[in-house]
């Protein structure tokens, strides 16, 4: 039986490693949507971890932080997809 | 033009960072935040418009000068930083009062009034004006060989 501040470690770690396909296929991709694809996945698994250091830290700075890298992600990812799909991005 | 699902995630992703953007403006000073991030997040959100419906068509219903406002927003900046100088105080002085906020009589809270708010408020500008006016130059700059010849 493990306690919750060893579940949360637990769940950092688990994130942690969760990064490290998305770093491998972001380095050898063999296309462009590969490695996009990675980079959002990264972006949600890094968004997962500031969470749970907040949690763990009991601070509420870093979950600004979060959110802001969810929607710079998203938007970052949003604009790579149009531009792959129609080949110019305005 | 895109499909009609990121046109309506852009709308609804819009509203989320003006709110952030704002709110984050006016943390900025005793909580990470401030001026700088807060006009990133507002820049992302004009930009994801952009993307989603297409600038010509944007442009045909609200299209500002946005070099005008990276202008301006530092005129703003810099006329607060200098203003202290006018009252004997050091390059950059700010100032901060402390009023209870009434309500019918009653103290329901207190309000800070710090002068740096001016001063993010033009840094604002000057980030929201700066990004989206590279972003429409460099957007809508038409290659003329996808080769990479002249």
């Amino acid at each position: 039986m493990i306690s919750l501040a060893d579940a949360d470690f637990l769940a950092l770690i688990v994130m942690v490693l969760a990064t490290a396909p998305c770093i491998y296929r972001v380095l050898y991709g063999p296309t462009l949507p590969d490695r996009i694809a990675a980079e959002d996945a990264m972006g949600n698994a890094l968004v997962v971890i500031f969470g749970l250091y907040a949690y763990r830290e009991s601070s509420i700075f870093l979950m600004d932080v979060a959110m802001l890298l969810a929607i710079i992600s998203f938007v970052g990812t949003v604009v790579v997809a149009k531009y792959l799909d129609k080949g110019e991005v305005l | 033009m895109t499909t009609v699902i990121t046109k309506t995630v852009a709308k609804i992703c819009l509203m989320v960072d003006m709110l952030y953007s704002i709110d984050l403006l006016l943390i900025g000073g005793n909580r990470p935040g401030g001026g700088f991030i807060g006009g990133v997040l507002c820049a992302c959100g004009i930009g994801l418009i952009y993307v989603a419906y297409g600038y010509e068509d944007i442009k045909k219903i609200w299209n500002p000068d946005w070099h005008s406002w990276f202008g301006y927003g530092l005129l703003f900046a810099s006329i607060t930083a200098l203003s202290p100088l006018l009252a004997g105080h050091n390059y950059f002085r700010s100032a901060f009062d402390i009023r209870p906020i009434e309500l019918m009589g009653y103290e329901v809270g207190e309000l800070e009034l710090v002068s740096s708010m001016f001063f993010d408020l033009g840094v604002y500008f000057v980030v929201v004006g700066g990004l989206l006016f590279i972003v429409t130059k460099v957007g809508t700059d038409k290659v003329k060989d996808p080769e990479g010849g002249q």
